[in-house]
């Protein structure tokens, strides 16, 4: 942990060691380079290790959780059913059966025998109602996937009813990343602090927001999925700032999973028996939002030249196999994903709108943009230098910032005052369940209180789409996916987006890690008890 | 026989004046020196990314393809003249202080030493690393906030040197033909208080850049792509495994920087300090 110490070097109170404290810290570095790798693979043979870049709970209650914390939460709760990306469908986890009526507005699903709560009580279809019913009713997270739903009925103990207001793919939406998980409820304050309350295979033991092992979990005995001897009993999450840190514990044997390593550090540890490195290509996008409220990108004019400033091929360049370059706003792979539409990225185009809008070189104006990123995502921050160098010759002034993502760079983003907000905000987008919706319904819709639309954008037409196109998918695929090219073209047109890349997701895994299988439909989450060590 | 550590004294002489003005010329000739000159002030060439020293590119490129020679060359405009703006307000606020206080005595001393001892209460890295943190990152902000932190070590310098001045006859005599308090000052107790003042400014230089490249190195100094060395070099920590032109060279650069800085700073005292003598190692 060389770089711990660097940063949290002590200040000394003579000024002589102080000095040689700062030497120290400059030459630590390259002896760093020849770290030995020679530590023992982990003593704790048991314990999985989730090594990420930055902290991860931001949020317990299974309700309201929509950010980091779903990788951790994705353990310890469970969802009626889990969409499997290669092979499109859906499959059971605490539901085994499941049916629609032909209109697709009355489903049934049939729960899972033996199944138990944490607390030891089964889940009943009383239990379920009454979790989907809290989430629904709190209306936080990614709650309105369950929009469709106008009632819920247990039949007897084991059978759950939903009745539609429209037609939907509810097994689809029960798969859902956030807001689909079915827990113990409660309304008493902290009941799901640092405590799970699912029926997941783990359970939490411990959480410590400003330690280096942040998360513990451990098997939960009476999980109805059972445990195998092979299987890792506990789970830590481990914040590590710096990448070279990360590799190092990789190396070591000391972390057995790392989801985001930067190509360089990546290029070391491919080819190594200790250790496994996976590719393949996501749904998870980079995008910029840009500032639709605050001078001067309320004009679209100067959102439009931004964004037909950048050149995205030398991004995907410089990111070295991090990212591919996005076709729209819906990730390939995806439905209503499509490679003809009208992508900004032309240069001249970016200067004749400058020019009109009253900047540019020449016109003795300066554009200023404060864009904030996730401080330890690497690979953005190169992204971000050399987005400063592409708007330069624009008369655009770009300044980078890496902000710790919950305590600085979320909070400030919904700050009250506008003009306290940044101008262009970097951050990784993955679909809340499985479809395309939540790339516009989260990001785009007008939002009374401020979550994730942090352009801060707002049109009633693009509204009007985004509240009809879960329907029309269910009835009418073809309307859909036409829907849905509309939705893109009316983004690239006001251009609240910079489609900045999209996510190759590059794991890395110790080498006797058995069925990892990377599914793009929970993005970063490694669902701990379908692995097993030899 | 002239001493043996005259003439060890005359070397270092010439090696820190001659270090000295070659980082002088460099940073002056920046321009013309670096081979990519706008690699320095931020360009970017995706075509060349982190290539390993060659002909073209003699320390190599990084991670946005600019040319890590060129950015050093240009690294120093930024570093050292943080370090010798640092010195040089701090030396001229903390000799006003330290001299006022020392001359006047009294509740003047009082009042200045306490203030004094105020900003030598907090640590002063801490105190830099709050200051820095609070103020915008940057060449500017980083000078401020080290100044805060380093004027007081000099006028606690001044201070006492002038008390014990003060006392000496000569400056009696001053006041008894009747010189005013500025002449008095000026021309009589400062040259003589100044010796120390002038050792410890030099030596000191080498610490501010050592301290100033640290603060960078935390991201609290000059911001991408300025081309600071420390900054380099905290950029360049996650290739050290793999990319190693990107940290070595603006490390060396601050190392070499710093080291003149200290030789120079020991001819100073050599020269110039009347308590400092050379360890007489003289030959019959």
């Amino acid at each position: 942990m060389s770089s711990q110490i660097l940063l949290g070097s002590r200040p000394t109170y003579r000024r002589r060691r102080r000095v040689v404290a700062i030497v120290a810290a400059l030459a630590i570095s390259l002896p760093a380079a020849g770290c030995s790798d020679g530590g023992a693979r982990a003593d704790s043979d048991d314990t999985f290790v989730y090594l990420s870049s930055r902290g991860l709970v931001t949020e317990w209650d299974p309700a309201r959780s929509y950010s980091d914390e779903v990788v951790a939460l994705s353990n310890t709760y469970e969802t009626l059913t889990r969409y499997n990306a290669g092979s499109g469908k859906t499959e059971g986890v605490l539901a085994t059966r499941w049916t629609s009526s032909k209109d697709r507005r009355t489903w049934t699903f049939t729960l899972r025998d033996n199944v138990r709560f944490h607390s030891g009580r089964p889940l009943t279809a009383q239990a379920v109602k009454a979790s989907i019913d809290r989430t629904m009713r709190l209306k936080a997270s990614a709650s309105y996937v369950w929009d469709p739903v106008r009632s819920i009925t247990p039949i007897g103990k084991r059978k759950v009813r939903f009745e539609l207001s429209r037609p939907a793919q509810l097994d689809i939406i029960a798969s859902a990343t956030y807001a689909a998980w079915i827990y113990e409820v409660s309304d008493a304050k902290d009941y799901y602090k640092a405590n799970a309350r699912g029926t997941g295979p783990y359970m939490v033991t411990s959480w410590n927001p400003s330690s280096e092992n942040e998360v513990q979990l451990t098997a939960f005995k009476d999980y109805w999925g059972g445990w195998r001897t092979n299987q890792y009993k506990n789970v830590v999450f481990q914040a590590v700032p710096q990448a070279s840190t990360e590799a190092q514990l990789m190396r070591s044997g000391e972390g057995t999973y790392t989801g985001g390593m930067p190509p360089q550090l990546l290029d070391t540890l491919r080819g190594r028996p200790d250790l496994r490195v996976y590719e393949r290509p996501s749904w998870q996008t980079l995008i910029g939002l840009m500032n639709t409220q605050k001078k001067p990108l309320d004009d679209i004019r100067v959102r439009q030249a931004v964004a037909n400033a950048l050149d995205y091929q030398e991004l995907v360049k410089a990111s070295r196999g991090a990212l591919v370059a996005s076709d729209g706003v819906i990730p390939k792979g995806m439905f209503g994903h499509t490679t003809t539409l009208d992508l900004p990225g032309d240069q001249d185009r970016a200067r004749k709108l400058l020019k009109e809008a009253g900047y540019g070189p020449g016109s003795g104006r300066t554009i200023t943009l404060e864009m904030t990123y996730p401080a330890g995502e690497d690979t953005v921050r190169t992204l971000g230098d050399l987005m400063k160098a592409q708007l330069r010759p624009f008369g655009i002034d770009l300044k980078v910032e890496g902000l710790a993502w919950a305590s600085a760079q979320w909070p400030r983003a919904k700050k009250k005052n506008v003009n306290e907000r940044q101008d262009i905000f970097v951050m990784w987008w993955w679909p809340d369940d499985p479809e395309p919706l939540s790339y516009f319904r989260n990001v785009f819709r007008t939002e009374k209180e401020i979550s994730y639309n942090l352009a801060y954008y707002s049109n009633p037409e693009l509204d009007r789409l985004i509240d009809s196109v879960g329907a029309l998918t269910a009835t009418d695929p073809d309307d859909a996916v036409r829907t849905y090219r509309t939705m893109q073209e009316i983004i690239i047109r006001d251009a609240p987006q910079l489609f900045l890349g999209t996510n190759t997701y590059q794991r890395v895994l110790a080498g006797d890690v058995k069925g990892f299988v990377d599914n793009p439909a929970y993005a970063n989450v490694v669902f701990v008890h379908d692995l097993t060590h030899h | 026989m002239r001493a043996r550590g005259a003439r060890g004294g005359r070397t270092a002489l010439v090696l820190a004046l001659g270090g000295a003005g070659a980082i002088v010329l460099v940073a002056l000739l920046a321009p013309v020196l670096a081979p990519y000159p706008e690699d320095a002030t931020g360009a970017a060439e995706t075509a060349q990314l982190l290539r390993p020293p060659s002909a073209a590119h003699w320390f190599g490129t990084d991670e946005l393809g600019r040319d890590v020679f060129s950015r050093v060359l240009y690294g120093a405009r930024i570093g050292p003249v943080v370090a010798v703006a640092v010195v040089t307000v701090s030396l001229v606020v903390g000799t006003v202080i330290g001299v006022v206080a020392g001359y006047f005595g009294g509740w003047i001393d009082e009042l200045l030493m306490r203030l004094t001892d105020v900003f030598l209460a907090v640590p002063a890295l801490l105190l830099a690393l709050a200051l820095a943190t609070v103020l915008a990152p940057g060449p500017v902000g980083l000078t401020v906030a080290l100044t805060v932190t380093w004027w007081p070590w000099y006028a606690r310098l001044v201070r006492g040197e002038t008390a014990s001045v003060v006392g000496r006859p000569y400056i009696e005599a001053c006041r008894a033909l009747g010189l005013g308090h500025r002449r008095t000052l000026v021309r009589h107790v400062l040259p003589n208080a100044s010796t120390p003042l002038l050792v410890q400014a030099s030596t000191d230089v080498g610490g501010v850049l050592l301290v100033a490249s640290g603060l960078s190195f935390l991201g609290l100094g000059p911001q991408p792509p300025t081309p600071d060395w420390g900054l380099m070099v905290e950029q360049s920590q996650n290739y050290f495994t793999t990319h190693w032109w990107l940290g070595t060279f603006p490390g060396a650069a601050i190392m070499l920087v710093a080291g003149v800085c200290f030789l120079l700073g020991d001819v100073v005292r050599d020269r110039f300090d009347p308590r400092h003598v050379p360890r007489p190692t003289q030959r019959a």
